[in-house]
């Protein structure tokens, strides 16, 4: 589409046909950046391609010679091997071999057509050589004759192109599997190593020489997806009861088709003019979800995805009409590509198009779409498993491109989806080895297949409704030196199984089965589960039989136990001990291991006694309005489980309110100052109700300033042995403050007392933000939090774990509690490219890629918290976010206060958890870790096995300094150790009925202290409860020595410099007083640079 | 106290300027600590205190600059006391940040003085005193301190207990040293200059209330303070809060019509019922602004109409423009995000 000319049509630009201008802006960019290009590799290529040409035309023709003797021939003369299929040529076979000059040299695929993303480092020309239909007879067909003269026809191809190269050693060969079928093996053609690592590595090309048969030399009914082609010796004759063998049907029939293919693609990208890119967006989604025509990464890639569309332009609708429209736009026909794979099962009942009618096979789940025309199912290389896997991403995109806030584009082209430590919720991988000696197989390529398939089965069934996708990843195959014949399996390596949960039922510990009479069904139920099944009368009297599962024995999750029950009973317990579960080991950094809510629950159950009890105090001089939470250990979001015991976890926050009352007074200090009367009365007055429960006591803070919040009541409760703190919200507040910040425009009214200076000002501004973000906004991003973890199990591990990461590499005073939050929610309600996670891993694993991803120079974060549709957040509420971002950058461009900007459906304003904190190298530092880790997860995460602990601990060399504190003070489990250093002050705490035991953290305030006393100058890390270690950074805008002024910040010491005399930060003098304020709780200063 | 030649050896060795910017450098030794065992040098920059409205302690005050953050006025007295400085006697330390702690009470002292003189003699045209803009912080502070003489509350009543049992300083702070009389100070200074010159060795003692754990002990029981001493504290300030309020509503009554000096009444609302509270006059102006738009809400005149489709069209245009835009800054800052490999 070109830009329209005329805005009047903006309202059809950017409807259906690219979703927004945004979208297909980028769209374009996108377009323009993977479109063919001829550039420097392209003509190298194209150049050997000439020259290969040549040189296959002028290989001479070789006479029929046996098997034995083509193959000794070859090796003799040549050292190159025949790469003959498994099971090989019998011994006895009665034809022969042999080579004559191709009826046809061609260049096919996506490079012929111009559809090739440039993507990727590698370019891949397919070339085929048509082998004359001499060479071949009409039974050629039958049990892998065809494959093995094939097989000898590229052995042939090869030696000539060895020899004719001989000279100049210009090219290396390999055999390859063409798209890692064995039945159809390839050269592959690349230039020698010299300029392949040498100085233009970047122009990196291969050839594909693929040898292919006139479309015409075997009948097309014999390879039907319903023929057997494949006979036993002994039955040479009985046709009628063998197996079907669709596969090997399909892959003979595939290579009759290249030309026919090529002339449909070639017909449909001229015919369709949004054809060319709709392929090329295809293949960049096809590529980040990990999907290509190879069968072992699902068989579905360019080809498919182009050959399905132009089929679909052709037929696949109702009554045989066009699915797709030619007139559709690029993202039009992208789209309702995807709204195919996702709508139609092609398990269930197979497409056709054309005339020729195919019904799919009963008992296998393998997909067909069957193309009338070329008699060929072109889903053929395709698993039950990569199909599921497929439907699931393509409804995963058609989801997120319905919706209409966020702009999906970079989740659905620009995202990387496929590594499945992010993909799925539980990774298992089996040795190939265990797995064909327990299925008593044969070691070859296509026994792993059968193995596999009796693995998907035996899983889907065993999991039911548990999960919703099994995922199967089987070893990749690689190229070989054209001296070896087949190498077939690397034993070694491991098939991988990725299951998707449904979070509903993942962990539902007792299955129901059929009913005792249903014979047949209990009968099948008992054979699949063997003892594991019981017969069972429920509470309904209903009799079933049952599968019951529990997490009590066991440390491993139920999913786990199944997965292992069901392989032992249906493989062998080899294979079973030999599973291993991949990534969950990070599950068990989170502190306390519980990875359930129920651990909050002692918590939440005392703030709503405590709610009847504040509600129910009848001498209160103003009624009770609401008493919310604003506080992570009320939202099943805090990273220690609230009031477990001994661990001093700090007091959940609360807010009170009354009704509104106009007995309020009109001044800020006087207003503090009743709350302060207020709090002490509620406190006498709980503690009068239930003494045994309560205890209170009041507390004072924020000194430095009159205006703001003075004082809080600290109430513990025996209920959960847990602690309180309330403070009251007086709305009177915001309204005097914000007359403070008005009276500049307008006179003071009267009684507002005397003039506002600037200073008066700017405290009330932060009095006015300090309130928004204690009263309003922490309560409403509280209950937010609260929701999301009802709604997703996994929330509450994953934020949890993501808190326990941001502690450990010691970021605890830069990211506030709710921000981190809000990056975990976001990896729920904004899954996309993926689908909600469920397990832990992933949650934390998608977070951390995220953090490693995001861009906070350059975009807000705005996380939508609702769940319905109709609550989710509308654009023009998204649009709003994006222009208070956009206004912040241009009040401070150079990020000094606000570095990530942070919004929410709860919170609005972005800047609420974000105004000073993190400062801007500290973001930086975040991103660079998450970097580390994201890289760590994916290149240990699935092959080494990864150790959480890596994730989990950061250098210490990276700091200017650092601060060792004294563990006794530190450690969490403090307060015996406090007691008995210091008799009088356990002393005075008894006489209060309270002990400093989890309200007070020493070791914070020290940290507190050092950042008011020195500001900006130094950046102070500090891993929050129980660390000691303080690391810390010069700040460098600071190091530079200048003209002494009166507020430096810092500690300083005169330099001269040239006439004038300047300062410089005295860093020694800086260490050695934080030493002094430390005092005893600072064992050690240490200096790393 | 002289120091070793050493010590003195080093300093020159090292060639530190003895003067920056107009100011003394006075280098302070800082004791080495079991934490961080490293003889270190502090400095403090010292020179006469030049304000710009000098007053009479001017001539007897020194303005110092980068103190020690565990510097407090009796340990800095007792520092210009040793006589290696001159043996001077300080009578005060003014520090720049001196917290606004206690502000709120002074002020309501005031108010409360001033209207209790206004309730009893007539109102006299001059207003409050106005703060003078531009002046340095250190002159503000001192006169608020004077001006917290003779209230009728007790000295600290009315204020809520101090957290901390000893401050700590911002890094590199500055304040005002008032010495007894002027030769004094120009004793320490001379005393200063020399030591800088000399490279003698001045210990510095942050001597005080307990640093290190302690402090934050202190800290969790004095903010937690017993309930009694809360209460009383409470209650006398919002006794003194009632009473302005109450004395600003009789001024305002009897104020109410009467013209002032010039003849000019003053119109204010709530003669009789008093002066109106902020809430109220606030629900006014809400109530006032929902009438004038139920009066003339949306689609009342057609121009409305035209105007609002008019306005929707140019924002399709607008949009798509900014979107443009928007893309095209990706593209320009070339930081566009390329599609992950």
């Amino acid at each position: 589409m070109k830009k329209p000319k005329t805005y009047g049509s903006g309202d059809i630009y950017t409807g259906e046909m690219f979703k927004s201008n945004v979208f297909k802006l980028q769209m374009d960019e996108l377009l323009e950046d993977c479109a063919f290009k001829h550039g420097k590799r392209e003509k190298e290529a194209e150049g050997v391609l000439h020259t290969l040409k040549s040189i296959i035309e002028k290989i001479p023709d070789r006479e029929p010679l046996s098997i034995g003797d083509a193959e000794r021939n070859l090796a003799k003369f040549s050292k190159i091997a025949v790469p003959f299929p498994n099971p090989g040529p019998p011994s006895d076979a009665q034809y022969k071999l042999q080579y004559s000059r191709p009826s046809n040299i061609n260049v096919v695929g996506s490079y012929a057509l111009k559809v090739a993303s440039r993507l990727g480092s590698e370019l891949v020309i397919d070339l085929v050589v048509k082998m004359p239909a001499s060479l071949f007879q009409e039974k050629d067909y039958m049990n892998h004759r065809y494959f093995n003269k094939r097989a000898y026809y590229l052995a042939c191809l090869a030696a000539g192109i060895k020899n004719s190269s001989l000279k100049d050693g210009k090219f290396i060969l390999h055999y390859d599997l063409l798209n890692g079928n064995y039945l159809q093996p390839t050269v592959i053609v690349q230039s020698s190593s010299e300029s392949q690592n040498g100085h233009n590595a970047k122009a990196r090309w291969k050839i594909q020489i693929i040898p292919v048969v006139e479309d015409s030399v075997f009948a097309t009914n014999k390879t039907m997806p319903d023929k057997n082609c494949i006979r036993p010796k002994a039955t040479a004759n009985e046709v009628t009861s063998l197996p079907p063998t669709p596969f090997y049907n399909a892959s003979l029939r595939s290579d009759s088709c290249f030309s026919g293919y090529l002339r449909l693609l070639h017909d449909a990208s001229k015919s369709c003019d949004s054809f060319k890119d709709a392929c090329i967006l295809g293949s960049v989604w096809l590529r980040q979800r990990g999907f290509s025509s190879e069968i072992q990464s699902g068989g579905f890639g360019n080809f498919e995805w182009a050959a399905t569309m132009a089929l679909l332009l052709t037929g696949g609708g109702p009554k045989g009409k066009p699915r797709l429209s030619s007139g559709y736009s690029s993202y039009q026909l992208f789209k309702a590509q995807l709204q195919f794979l996702e709508e139609v099962t092609l398990t269930k009942k197979a497409v056709n198009i054309g005339q020729e009618i195919i019904s799919a096979p009963k008992d296998n789940q393998d997909p067909v779409l069957f193309d009338g025309e070329r008699m060929m199912n072109i889903l053929f290389k395709m698993s039950p498993w990569s199909y599921e896997l497929l439907k699931q991403e393509a409804e995963a995109t058609v989801a997120s491109l319905g919706e209409s806030a966020f702009d999906q584009f970079e989740s659905t082209f620009i995202t990387r989806a496929d590594h499945p430590l992010l993909r799925q919720d539980c990774l298992i991988q089996l040795p190939v080895q265990t797995l064909l000696s327990s299925s008593r197989l044969d070691r070859d390529e296509e026994s792993i297949m059968l193995a596999c398939r009796k693995l998907f089965r035996v899983l889907k069934r065993g999991l039911s409704d548990r999960v919703s996708c099994v995922a199967v990843f089987v070893p990749q195959t690689k190229p070989w030196d054209v001296k070896k014949k087949m190498t077939g399996l690397d034993l070694s390596e491991n098939v991988t199984i990725g299951l998707t949960y449904r979070p509903e039922n993942s962990s539902r510990t007792v299955d129901h089965g059929p009913t005792a009479e249903e014979k047949k069904e209990a009968a099948a139920f008992r054979q699949f589960w063997g003892e594991k099944a019981e017969l069972r009368r429920f509470k309904d009297g209903s009799i079933l039989e049952s599968l019951v599962w529990s997490t009590k024995e066991s440390n491993k999750s139920i999913v786990e136990q199944i997965v292992r029950y069901v392989i032992a009973r249906h493989f062998n317990d080899d294979l079973s001990e030999a599973m291993v579960v991949v990534g969950d080991q990070v599950s068990s950094m989170i502190p306390s291991g519980a990875s359930t809510s129920g651990a909050f629950q002692p918590m939440m159950g005392a703030f709503t006694e405590l709610e009847q009890d504040i509600r129910s105090l009848e001498d209160l001089p103003l009624t009770v309005r609401e008493l919310v939470a604003a506080s992570p250990s009320l939202s099943y979001s805090s990273l220690d489980i609230p009031g477990s015991s001994r661990s001093g976890t700090p007091p959940a926050d609360v807010v009170l309110q009354f009704e509104g009352s106009s007995r309020w007074p009109d001044d800020l200090a006087a207003i503090q100052r009743t709350k302060i009367a207020f709090l002490l009365r509620v406190g006498d007055l709980l503690e009068e109700m239930n003494a045994s429960r309560y205890s209170c006591q009041l507390g004072l803070e924020n000194s430095h300033s009159e205006i703001l919040n003075q004082a809080f009541l600290d109430i513990r409760s025996s209920s959960a042995s847990a602690t309180f703190r309330l403070r009251i919200h007086c709305d009177r507040e915001q309204s005097l403050l914000s007359s403070v910040l008005d009276t500049k425009a307008a006179k003071p009214l009267p009684g507002t007392g005397p003039q506002i200076t600037q200073s008066d000002r700017d405290a009330a501004a932060a009095a006015l933000r300090a309130y928004k973000r204690d009263f309003l906004s922490r309560p409403a991003h509280t209950a937010a939090c609260r929701a999301i973890a009802t709604r997703f199990p996994a929330y509450t591990p994953t934020v949890r774990l993501l808190k326990k990461w941001f502690s450990s590499h010691l970021l605890a005073p830069h990211f506030p509690d709710e921000l981190i939050e809000l990056f975990a929610t976001l990896t729920f309600t904004r899954p996309e490219p993926w689908t909600t996670p469920s397990s832990p891993s992933t949650g934390f694993f998608r977070t951390i890629a995220f953090l490693a991803r995001w861009d906070w120079r350059q975009e807000p974060l705005v996380v939508d918290f609702a769940g319905e549709e109709d609550s989710k957040m509308t654009s023009a509420e998204v649009k709003e976010t994006m222009m208070k971002y956009e206004a912040w950058r241009r009040i401070d461009p150079s990020m000094n206060r606000v570095a990530m900007f942070a919004a929410s459906s709860a919170v609005s304003d972005g800047a609420m958890w974000t105004d000073g904190r993190p400062a801007r190298v500290v973001a930086g530092r975040m991103t660079a870790l998450a970097r580390a880790a994201a890289a760590a997860i994916k290149e240990k995460g699935v092959e080494v096995g990864l150790h959480p602990e890596m994730l989990f601990s950061s250098a210490l060399q990276d700091y200017d300094f650092v601060l060792r504190l004294d563990p006794s003070v530190t450690r969490k489990e403090k307060g015996d150790k406090l007691k008995a250093k210091f008799k009088n002050l356990e002393l005075a705490a008894e006489g209060a009925g309270f002990s400093m035991k989890g309200s007070v953290d020493p070791a914070q305030s020290f940290l507190e202290g050092l950042q008011y006393t020195y500001g900006d100058a130094v950046v102070l890390f500090y891993g929050g409860r129980g660390s000691s270690v303080i690391a810390g950074l010069w700040n460098p805008a600071h190091l530079e020595s200048r003209k002494l002024k009166v507020r430096m910040g810092y500690s300083s010491l005169p330099v001269a410099k040239g006439e004038e005399a300047e300062v410089k930060m005295n860093r020694d003098a800086i260490l050695a007083e934080m030493a002094r304020l430390g005092g005893d709780m600072v064992k050690k200063v240490e200096l790393m640079k | 106290m002289v120091a070793p030649k050493k010590a003195r050896q080093d300093a020159l060795a090292s060639k530190l300027p003895i003067q920056v910017s107009g100011y003394t450098v006075l280098p302070l030794t800082l004791p080495p600590l079991s934490s961080f065992p490293k003889k270190t040098t502090h400095y403090l920059y010292l020179r006469p205190h030049a304000p710009k409205v000098p007053d009479e302690e001017t001539p007897k005050s020194l303005f110092l600059v980068n103190f020690p953050i565990d510097a407090t006025e009796d340990n800095l007295r007792k520092l210009f006391s040793r006589e290696v400085l001159g043996g001077s006697r300080v009578k005060s330390v003014i520090f720049e940040d001196l917290r606004d702690a206690g502000n709120a009470r002074k002020k309501l002292m005031n108010e409360l003085r001033e209207l209790e003189e206004e309730s009893l003699g007539p109102k006299k045209g001059q207003g409050k005193k106005r703060k003078r803009r531009g002046q340095p912080e250190e002159e503000d502070s001192a006169r608020q301190q004077d001006g917290s003489e003779g209230l009728n509350l007790g000295d600290t009543e009315g204020e809520l207990p101090t957290v901390w049992d000893r401050e700590i300083l911002r890094s590199g702070s500055s304040a005002v040293v008032v010495f007894v009389d002027k030769i004094s100070a120009d004793a320490a200074l001379k005393a200063a200059r020399r030591i800088a010159k000399k490279g003698e060795e001045v210990i510095w003692r942050g001597e005080g209330e307990a640093l290190g754990l302690r402090r934050y002990q202190n800290h969790h029981e004095l903010s937690h303070p017993p309930k009694h001493t809360l209460q009383s504290s409470v209650n006398s300030y919002l006794a003194a809060f009632s009473r302005v309020e109450s004395l600003r509503t009789q001024i305002a009554k009897r104020n109410f019509g009467v013209p002032d000096e010039d003849g000019f009444v003053t119109v204010s609302k709530g003669g009789r019922s008093g002066v109106a509270s902020m809430a109220r006059a606030e629900k006014t102006k809400e109530r006032h602004e929902e009438r004038t738009e139920k009066r003339v809400g949306d689609g009342f005149y057609r121009f409305q109409l035209r105007e609002e489709r008019k306005k929707r069209e140019g924002e399709l245009v607008r949009k798509f423009e900014e979107d443009r835009e928007r893309v095209e800054k990706m593209r320009k800052s070339g930081k566009r995000r390329k599609v992950e490999m």
